[in-house]
């Protein structure tokens, strides 16, 4: 596992020297943030309209939940604006090797190839995490100035978590099978668009075992679970054993891409 | 030591390396020569374990490739034929990534070493996109050899660089050969001739002739070429009887150059002499053109073709 270390820390780098990390993160913050505020202002104008229709109707106002105006609408949002952002990430992991050609260098490297996908797959979750961790401070406003049901909030960071592991470890096996960083960025993003709404369907049938298997295969489900507040094992298997899929699936496109060349 | 059993790597229908066998003892440095498409690049990857052979086998160091790759690549050291890097990384940068990569312990030492050899302090923290192929070059040397690796195989290693550079590449290829097992490729016969202890001409993915570049000049030799300078014109019946064929004749001024050539098997010398000088014809010069490395590397490859 000696190889993990340095490939790590060259993608990390490589990340960080080009401005491709600082546009992407810009990028996203600015929009996560525009719409944390605005569900925030909806919120609060919701809240002063409430209490003056009680007063108006000499009636007690009825409570206002932060978790559900505020929390999980904007976990939901952040999920599909993740669905956009991490293939973009996850592009040029295996395809910008193989354009410039230092695939050979890495694979001729006394490094196994679970060596070389780990230590990407790391420095994608890392910058993946720093995203989603500068996100986190607005939970904390929130946190320091209402009254917000702390543990969904946290289970819904930790299905966020799950769910970009789950698109980091697909994205890069997408990127390992091309050589052109912007055909893995649309291919993976047409991917997670349609494991976003895969279950879409199932309202046309009435068979319950194709409604349980598209639900079960439908990633929105299980991140809603996440963010209602419940950690359930299921959910929790099906995002980790997707991952391993994706880490899995790489090796075995490494596999062929030394016998085809 | 690399020892290759029975290679094949077929790319569909393509035979890219047609069963090829063969070993490179320590201190050896092997040249693999052969036209565009020949196969040498493909041999040495599979020898490097980027490309899984389609049957055969490599051991290095007596450690097989297939069965232990990450054991075996510990040994190698290895320049691509398109030594491509990283071109966000600096020089000194992307040596340290390698050398990390191979485990190498004593860090500064080796660096230190590799751009001393190759010449890379002009260059040593610069951005790899802003060097010249050259240097380039000069840097995918000094990663083949940055972790001090026992058999080091370089594709086409002076290829792109400037005649100073050859010449020290080339030397610089010598001293490793005298404690490492080396392999190259190249298309430069001469460069072979240089610096290589055995050569092995492949053409179409097959071996076509092996040897020192000596004994191959000796020994893959059917026909011999005699060049005469005599005293008046001979005629074709002087050589009746025996198979000695008139290449060429020329006046020279007073005299004339001929050039005949007749096979290896039976020495035909001691018998033109004594017709020449029989008939009558002074006899000044006598001389036996040696083939040139070129003229059997082409030959091989015609009769293979
Ligand atoms: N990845 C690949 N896919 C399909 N065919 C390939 C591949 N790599 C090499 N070949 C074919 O294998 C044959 C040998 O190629 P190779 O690159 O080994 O030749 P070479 O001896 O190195 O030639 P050169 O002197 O031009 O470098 C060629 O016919 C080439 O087209
Ligand atoms: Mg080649």
């Amino acid at each position: 596992m000696r190889g993990i270390g340095p490939i790590y820390k060259r993608e990390i780098n490589s990340y960080f020297t080009s401005p491709v990390a600082y546009v992407i993160i810009t990028a996203f913050l600015f929009i996560a943030g525009f719409i944390f505020y605005n569900l925030l202002s909806y919120f609060a104008l919701q809240c002063i309209q409430s209490v003056r229709y009680a007063q108006l109707y000499r009636m007690v106002p009825p409570p206002m939940n932060v978790n559900s105006w505020v929390v999980t609408p904007f976990l939901q949002n952040l999920a599909f604006i993740f669905l956009i952002v991490i293939p973009l990430l996850t592009m040029r992991l295996f395809a910008e090797e193989k354009r410039q050609g230092t695939m050979e260098m890495l694979l001729t490297a006394p490094i196994s190839s679970w060596e070389i996908i780990l230590g990407k797959f790391f420095a994608a979750t890392t910058v993946f995490l720093v995203m989603l961790a500068l996100t986190f401070i607005y939970q904390i406003m929130l946190i320091i100035h209402g009254e917000p049901d702390i543990p969904p909030v946290l289970s819904g960071y930790l299905g966020i978590f799950l769910f970009g592991l789950t698109f980091i470890a697909l994205g890069m096996f997408i990127s390992s099978l091309t050589k052109n960083q912007i055909v893995a960025a649309f291919v993976s993003i047409v991917l997670f668009l349609f494991l976003w709404i895969i279950n879409w369907s199932s309202i046309f049938t009435t068979k319950t075992a194709v409604q349980d298997t598209l639900s079960y295969l439908s990633i929105t489900e299980h991140l809603r679970e996440f963010i209602k507040g419940v950690v359930d094992t299921k959910s929790l298997i099906f995002f980790l054993s997707l991952t391993f899929l994706g880490l899995f699936l790489t090796d075995k496109s490494l596999q062929i891409w030394r016998w085809k060349g | 030591m690399v020892e290759a059993v029975s290679l094949v790597k077929r790319f569909g229908e393509v035979t890219a390396v047609d069963n090829l066998s063969f070993r490179v003892e320590k201190n050896e440095v092997l040249g693999f020569l052969g036209p565009n498409g020949a196969g040498k690049t493909t041999t040495m990857r599979m020898l490097t374990g980027y490309f899984t052979p389609t049957s055969g086998e490599v051991y290095i160091n007596g450690i097989s490739m297939v069965e232990n790759p990450r054991e075996a690549k510990r040994f190698i050291g290895y320049l691509p034929e398109h030594p491509t890097l990283y071109p966000d990384m600096r020089v000194e940068e992307y040596l340290r990534f390698v050398a990390e990569l191979h485990g190498v312990k004593r860090m500064k030492e080796r660096l230190d070493y590799v751009r001393e050899v190759c010449s890379l302090s002009p260059v040593w923290s610069r951005l790899i996109s802003q060097i010249s192929k050259g240097f380039c070059q000069r840097v995918g040397l000094a990663m083949a050899i940055v972790h001090n690796p026992s058999v080091i195989i370089l594709d086409e290693p002076t290829i792109g660089l400037d005649p100073e550079q050859i010449i020290e590449t080339r030397n610089l290829i010598k001293t490793l050969g005298k404690e490492h097992s080396v392999i190259l490729s190249t298309h430069i016969l001469s460069e072979a001739n240089m610096t290589c202890d055995r050569v092995m001409i492949i053409n179409k993915g097959r071996l076509v002739g092996e040897g020192t570049p000596e004994r191959l000049s000796e020994n893959l030799r059917k026909k011999r070429n005699i060049s005469l300078v005599v005293g008046s014109e001979v005629a074709k019946t002087l050589f009746s009887g025996i198979p000695v064929e008139i290449q060429k004749q020329e006046k020279l001024d007073d005299k004339f150059r001929l050039e005949l050539s007749f096979p290896a098997e039976e020495d035909l010398c001691p018998e033109l002499v004594r017709r020449i000088t029989e008939a009558g014809i002074s006899l000044y010069q006598m001389q036996e053109k040696k083939p040139t490395l070129e003229e059997i590397f082409l030959s091989l490859v015609k009769e293979a073709l």
